[in-house]
């Protein structure tokens, strides 16, 4: 028989076309399986949209990423070992054929802490001084103290937390997410990202969906004119006037379904309207002013004040509405130089704020449905670096709070000087199994092929569940 | 998604009647590769129980556990202790195994049986067996209608009748040129048509494929390939110059350049002998992929990860395989192996790059004094045609607006009788100037050359200042031309090691601190006077000084480009370092000083020139009484000389304005253009090589992909080993252009493949085998093998004749059917994979651009390449890009309006309309673009401001047509330009009440229409009435929206 023989090829392509049509073509195959369920928003039809695999912790994440790499000696992993070393030679045995950034080849030396510490709540966790209304929630908080992560660079350490992969291309975390479950809104994307402060750059790819349709990726809301792209009608176009448009322009596509069988064309006429939901929730949305006055004192809103703080309570809002992942990227705490005024400057921009968000969710009953991730894309050396610290990959830390996660607990250890996660060492990939778990999906199962692999955001390998933090 | 698993098993069940006989490739490859093959496939390294099914030989040796068992054997599925594993209740035992969530059904089960019941025969992977021409079914003369019908016949599917002239033209222009026919075209078209329709169809198709237009088409899924863009992609995403790339790309379509000689040109053009600037342009291939100038980075990680890239790149681009996996160990189910890769990447251990682009650590030795503003070197210098074309252009502009300046009368017969007749007797302007004396002050030799040059030589001697007198044989100063011209004894231009000079003032800091304070301006390179009879000088001010060509220092850039094209006081000679080829130093180059105004000499005087250089070789002068003239061409353009010679009134009236150099706000920005295009000079990123012994890394297998590891072994470079490769050198070491030869060797089964299949998704909408990324075990078994071969074949032996290979395509039958109108096939062939109908397909990201743009009149297709051109983008899209911060500045100017293929590409913030349709970043080379659907793209057709401008420019041009009186012909109009057909009944009753309502809205006062027609730069003409303007603008919105305006049926 020949190796390829034609007569066998029809049968196999319509199999692998229902294999992939769902997956990777989106429009008609989504579309059709929308239609084909009893229940859930026509907007996102998802992967899971038929049911989980197991019980769902949470149904929301919001993502709080101080980019950048905030030291964990400074903010939730203490140690006065190197107070006591301070200006000394850095110990050899730690260092000696590990990956350094700008340090590499240059004399090190053991810095001190930048900020004293100071224990709260029944669970006497410990924080920074500074983070003072984060510290008021330590019983509501774990810290994961045993981050590490692979990649010593900004990009490709973002990249790392986002996808699981440095290589381009490939869906963050929110896609997965958003793919996997769906959103509950039918006017909003289901996944928005918010950006505030200044300093090392953030690429967009960081929220792409990569492989998977683009209607999965991240959308940045912008601080200056409309928040989405093209969200707002054009210049001297009143709104009645953009709704006959859009009506007009549904009505023909809709003449034109006698025409021609386009399974495309039913998809384009529903998000026509689609579009126009986000027109109007869109600024509803991003309009703060039927807020009270004592929520904003919360946060620290202020008119042209701190960016960070409105954006937390837009992701509330955000969260409210039904938008699945949320993600806010506040930069500035690359701190190679400065650091002693530099963190404090940092932890202020955002301690309140970032406290304010879990405690109104929490009176709002969101937070059992919410996880919380607040922390950067790697941590910061023991080791000085004149006035700052470099990168750092072999331990830092995350907080997270929020539905399913157990409360005023510290998961993993670091050695004395806070270089090496030693106990309860948790990967990139470990991190975002769990994510997946708390959401109801089997991190091991939720593939998507792809140049003919089946990829998981967990990597090759897979993550593990971290068990001792699930409440 | 268990709906769509159930129909998965009833198909399948479906496929597979008793009694037949099953095929490895067709019924089993598949489930082996799916289920079984990553822990019992080609990665020894995660080989479990050393078993691997993949092979005839493994399946059938001993089991490691059980001497005496095997998991096949052939003939006996009895005996075959797969079966028990399959069926086995016990967790530990059954496969595959839980964990790994997948389990075989019912149906495959029965297919594996039945298989080795029949002698569980492997067959080699489709893709990689020779490529066939087998014999044609005799039911057409195209192959292509003759494969496709034999399929259906099979089928008992009829297929469809060819489709309306109009449909078909619209097919055919949108396919081939990314372009809507235009109304007249197809009023034509559909005359030709009715009269003799395959001629009509084969003109149309000739026409298509000579026009410019198709290789910016075909260019544009070539770019996604190669992964090109404006910018480097990792950290502070900064520009880079490559926009000659881009240039040849579409050239190499247009002009018909076989697709061996593409490939290897952009593999290896450097290597070729005496490589032509066109085929070095084309080497930036290899410099296409990720960059980076972060601040700590390590140079040999970034190293692995370029090279990485590039292998991935290789592996989608050329060959339809997804190497990336081989990076950390064996492909877990393609042959590919980890040596393989590191092989692959070993090709390019001769690529000069750095790790780190930017000296922030003496350990990046070569980067000094590279910063986030500098390019990214190597460079190629190159004389751009485009940039010539553009030029040209702009002269022409340039022309036409001087010819409607007013003049005044006395002075200009005062310049007729006066300087006319001295630009006549003129080169383009310019008159040699004689050097009456010549002093060196450290007494450099020098020789008066015939041609009025001054040849200096010996070895350079430092702080030397040249003091020229000249006598420039006219009295009009208007600009100074020194030439640097090629030594007559050497033949370089300059007389340092490296062939080149450098004219520079006394060292600033040294002078300064002397001094105690700023200089003053003349302590710059150069000095000019006026040299009077009684010998007294007198300074002549100049306005600014500039090269045609000078190599810049990297700390004079501001993201990728120079901070100023004028002299700063320095001028060195091109190339610089890093830049490309070295023969430049060969080459004259010539720098222009503009007087601030016209000086008229007086009888005796002399014009006195001072330069500080050590090594220039040889001097030359011109003057003209010309005010700014263009370093490196006439001091008028060549088309307004002519005119000037034959006393063309229009001529001499715009040499009159040129001469006088005092122009309106518009003609200053003209010239401003002309002179940033420096003479058609553009430099592009090169492949350069460097000696394999300094290499910074050596090209090794990473343990687990892991650069720090450098315990793996060294590898050579070497083409896949389990392929054929007779053809391949043995004994030596392989460079680039073995790589690129084996590529097109005939015994490749891959590259051409490939590239057939991903041309036929153009025509299609779907590649006869459609996981276009991976023509490997996990793609897809192609709908038509015997018809992808025999294009391969067909395509190979043409000489890789990229258009003959479209053109078969766009004749067959199946190309030209009707579209998307067959009920009876929505169940049977829901993707259009028989080919019994064409299938709709939105428009590509730049096409619905195209599109809308033609469609309103506005898009400017004067010059075919240049660089990147920058549409209306939103605010603010570049707050979080930094090093360096980055303001997006839209094109003002006809640029606006280029094509969709030149928009600039900013990696980390791709423009939100290419976003939104599905563009990619081109971080990654991408083989083929997902198609969505999203309410962003309704958001950007509504409310981006480049479609609502398109929406006004197309009413103006309704409203502009007198033959369209009532509101039926206008509508009826704008359907036949937007969609190529007229609209029906009811389309035209909904458009007219429509558009009834929004002249009601416009007089109400609800819309703003002076706003609403303000949007963009365009400018409707005043004597319209902008009340209807408006209200038409709206109708437009509406047609521009339409489904069917951006989808080709």
């Amino acid at each position: 028989m020949l190796a390829m023989d034609p007569k066998r090829a029809l049968e196999l392509n319509r199999r692998t076309f229902l294999e992939k049509s769902f997956a990777g073509l989106g429009g008609m195959a989504l579309a059709t399986m929308a239609t084909q369920r009893a229940s859930g928003g026509e907007a996102w039809p998802a992967y899971y949209g038929n049911g989980l695999p197991h019980p769902a912790k949470i149904k929301n994440i919001i993502h709080l990423c101080m980019a950048g790499g905030p030291s964990h000696l400074d903010t939730f992993d203490p140690k006065p070992k190197l107070n006591e070393l301070d200006g000394q030679a850095f110990p050899e045995s730690f260092t000696k054929g590990e990956q350094l950034a700008q340090l590499q080849g240059k004399a090190l030396k053991v810095r001190g802490l930048s900020l004293k510490f100071k224990r709260h709540g029944q669970s006497g966790l410990q924080f920074a001084e500074n983070l003072e209304h984060m510290g008021k929630l330590a019983d509501d908080l774990c810290i994961l103290r045993g981050m590490h992560t692979e990649q010593i660079n900004h990009d490709p350490a973002h990249a790392f937390m986002n996808t699981g992969s440095i290589i381009k291309g490939r869906p963050c975390m929110g896609s997965w997410t958003l793919y996997g479950l769906g959103a509950e809104t039918e006017e909003l994307p289901g996944y928005v990202v918010l950006m505030s402060g200044g300093g090392q750059p953030v690429s967009s790819q960081q929220w792409s969906a990569g492989f998977l349709p683009s209607r999965f990726q991240g959308v940045q809301f912008q601080t200056q004119g409309d928040a989405v792209h093209y969200v707002g009608n054009p210049d001297g176009v009143c709104q009645s006037t953009q709704r006959q448009v859009i009506d007009e322009i549904k009505h023909l596509n809709g003449l034109q379904t006698g025409q021609v069988i386009d399974r495309e064309l039913e998809a384009r006429i529903s998000q026509y309207e689609m579009a126009f939901r986000m027109q109007t929730s869109v600024p509803e949305l991003t309009d703060l002013s039927g807020e009270s006055a004592s929520i904003k004192k919360m946060y620290g809103v202020e008119e042209g004040g701190n960016v960070y703080a409105s954006n937390c309570l837009l992701a509330r809002r955000l969260v409210e509405r039904g938008v699945r992942f949320v993600q806010l990227y506040h930069r500035g705490w690359d701190h190679h130089g400065g650091i002693d005024k530099g963190i404090r400057q940092r932890i202020n921009e955002v301690d309140q704020a970032s406290a304010a968000l879990i405690t109104d969710l929490k009176q709002r009953g969101l937070l059992d449905e919410t996880l919380i991730i607040w922390g950067g894309e790697f941590g910061r050396t023991p080791m000085g670096q004149g006035t700052g610290r470099d990168h750092h990959i072999n331990a830092f830390s995350l907080v997270l709070a929020g539905g399913g996660i157990k409360a005023g607990h510290v998961h993993g250890v670091t050695d004395e000087l806070g270089y090496h996660a030693v106990e309860g060492r948790t990967s990139v990939h470990d991190l975002h199994a769990t994510m997946q778990h708390l959401c109801g999906i089997d991190p091991h199962a939720f593939t998507h092929k792809f140049q003919g692999l089946e990829f998981k955001l967990t990597g090759v390998e897979g993550g593990k569940v971290i068990k001792e933090i699930l409440a | 998604m268990k709906t769509i698993v159930i129909l998965i098993c009833t198909l399948s069940s479906l496929s597979f009647s008793q009694g037949e006989e099953i095929s490895y490739n067709a019924d089993i490859r598949g489930i082996l590769s799916d289920k079984c093959i990553a822990c019992h496939g080609p990665d020894a390294k995660k080989r479990e129980a050393d078993l691997r099914l993949d092979t005839f030989e493994g399946a059938t040796a001993p089991l490691s556990t059980n001497q005496k068992s095997f998991a096949i054997v052939a003939g006996q599925p009895a005996r075959s202790e797969i079966f028990q594993r399959i069926d086995s209740q016990d967790e530990n035992e059954v496969m595959p195994p839980p964990h790994y969530h997948k389990h075989i059904t019912k149906e495959e089960r029965e297919l594996l049986w039945k298989w080795i019941e029949q002698g569980a025969q492997y067959e080699q992977h489709w893709a990689y067996t020779p490529i066939q021409k087998s014999v044609l079914p005799a039911l057409a003369k195209n192959p292509i209608d003759a494969f496709i019908l034999d399929q259906l016949k099979e089928k008992g599917v009829k297929p469809s009748p060819r489709a309306e002239a109009a449909q078909l033209l619209r097919r055919l222009s949108l396919d081939l040129s990314g372009l809507p026919p235009t109304p007249t075209q197809v009023r034509a078209f559909e005359k030709a048509f009715a009269k003799d329709d395959n001629l009509a169809v084969e003109r149309e198709v000739s026409r298509l494929l000579d026009s410019p237009r198709f290789g910016e088409r075909m260019a544009v899924p070539w770019l996604d390939i190669v992964r090109f863009a404006d910018t480097v992609g990792y950290h502070g995403d900064q520009n880079v110059r490559i926009f000659p790339y881009r240039d040849y790309v579409i050239h190499s379509f247009n002009k018909n350049k076989g697709f061996d000689q593409f490939i290897t040109e952009q593999l290896a053009g450097d290597l070729l002998e005496n490589p032509t600037s066109e085929q070095l342009t084309a080497s930036g291939f290899n410099r296409l992929g990720m960059m980076s100038r972060e601040g700590g980075i390590q140079a040999k990680e970034y190293l692995t990860k370029y090279a990485a890239d590039r292998v991935r790149t290789i592996g989608q681009a050329f060959l339809g395989q997804t190497t990336g996996c081989a990076e950390c160990h064996d492909h877990k189910f393609d042959p590919i192996s980890a040596r393989d890769f590191y092989s692959l990447a070993a090709f390019f251990d001769d690529v000069l790059e750095w790790g780190v682009y930017q000296d922030y650590s003496p350990l990046y030795e070569g980067m000094k004094p590279y910063k986030n503003d500098s390019p990214f070197p190597p460079e190629q210098i190159l004389k751009s045609d485009s940039q010539l074309a553009q030029l040209r252009l702009l002269e022409k502009q340039m022309i036409h607006d001087l010819t409607e300046l007013p003049r005044d009368s006395p002075s200009y017969e005062i310049w007729k009788n006066e300087i006319l007749p001295l630009i006549k007797s003129s080169t383009e302007g310019w008159w040699l100037a004689q050097p009456v004396a010549v002093i060196s002050d450290k007494n450099t030799p020098f020789e008066n050359l015939e041609d009025e040059s001054i040849e200096l030589s010996g070895r350079p001697r430092k702080n030397d200042v040249l003091r020229i007198e000249l006598d420039p044989m006219h009295p009009h100063l208007g600009s100074i031309e020194i030439q640097a011209l090629p030594s007559q004894e050497h033949g370089r231009v300059g007389r340092s090691e490296d062939g080149g000079f450098l004219v520079q003032g006394p060292s600033k800091s040294q002078e300064a601190r002397k001094k105690g304070k700023s200089l003053p301006s003349s302590e710059s390179g150069f000095e000019i006077y006026l040299k009077k009879a009684d010998g007294s000088t007198q300074p002549l001010e100049l306005a600014w000084a500039q090269a045609d060509l000078s190599a810049h220092n990297p700390r004079l850039f501001r993201n990728g480009s120079p901070r100023s094209h004028a002299l700063g006081g320095v001028w060195h000679s091109a190339p610089g370092r890093y830049e490309f080829p070295k023969s430049l130093n060969r080459e004259a180059q010539t720098a222009i000083f503009q007087l601030k105004s016209v000086v008229k000499m007086e009888a005796g005087d002399l014009l006195s020139v001072v330069i500080h250089s050590s090594d220039i070789s040889r001097l030359r002068f011109r003057t003209s009484p010309f005010l700014d003239p263009v370093p490196g061409r006439g001091a008028v353009p060549e088309a307004l000389f002519a005119g000037i010679v034959n006393d063309r009134p229009q001529s001499l009236h715009a040499a009159f304005q040129l001469s006088h150099g005092t122009f309106p706000k518009k003609l200053h920005k003209l010239r401003s253009r002309i002179r940033q295009l420096e003479a058609g000079w553009a430099r592009s990123l090169v492949t350069a090589t460097r000696p394999l012994k300094d290499r910074l890394t050596t090209t090794r297998i990473l343990n687990r992909g892991d650069w720090q590891d450098e315990s793996g072994e060294p590898v050579e470079p070497a083409v896949f080993h389990f392929l054929p490769s007779e053809s391949v050198a043995k004994n030596r070491r392989l460079t680039r252009l073995d790589l690129a030869k084996w590529l097109t060797a005939d015994e490749n089964p891959l590259t051409a493949r490939h590239f057939v299949n991903r041309t036929w998704k153009q025509f299609f909408g779907s590649g006869l085998s459609n996981v276009l990324s991976d023509l490997g075990a996990q793609g897809e078994w192609p709908s038509h093998p015997e018809l992808l071969d025999w294009l391969a074949a067909d395509f190979r032996e043409s000489g890789w004749d990229v258009k003959k290979l479209i053109r078969k395509i766009v004749s067959s039958e199946a190309y030209q059917r009707k579209a998307a109108h067959r009920y009876d096939l929505k169940e049977i062939d829901p993707s259009y994979r028989l080919y019994a109908q064409q299938a709709p397909r939105r428009l590509d990201a730049e096409f619905v651009r195209d599109n809308a743009l033609a469609i309103a009149g506005l898009l400017n297709t004067d010059l075919i390449g240049g660089p990147s051109a920058r549409p209306y983008q939103p605010e603010g899209y570049y707050q979080a890009i930094n090093y360096p911060k980055r303001r997006y500045a839209a094109s003002t100017d006809e640029r606006q309006y280029r094509r969709g293929v030149y928009m600039h590409w900013q990696r980390s913030f791709l423009h939100p309309m290419l976003a939104n349709f599905d563009a990619p970043t081109r971080a990654e080379c991408s083989a083929d673009r997902l198609q969505a659907n999203s309410p962003q793209q309704a958001l950007t057709l509504l409310n981006d401001p480049s479609f609502t401008e398109a929406a006004r420019a197309f009413a103006v041009r309704l409203m502009e047509d007198p033959s369209l009186k009532s509101d039926e012909e206008v509508i009826s109009a704008a359907y036949r330009s937007a969609i190529s057909r007229e609209p029906r009944e009811a389309e035209l009753k909904s458009l007219m009440s429509f558009l009834a309502k929004q002249r009601e809205n416009i007089a109400s006062g609800k819309d703003d229409a002076e706003k609403f027609l303000a949007i963009g730069s365009y400018r409707a003409p005043a004597h319209l009435d902008s009340q209807e303007l408006a209200a038409r603008a709206q109708l437009c919105r509406v047609i521009l929206n339409l489904h069917e305006t951006i989808t080709r049926y």
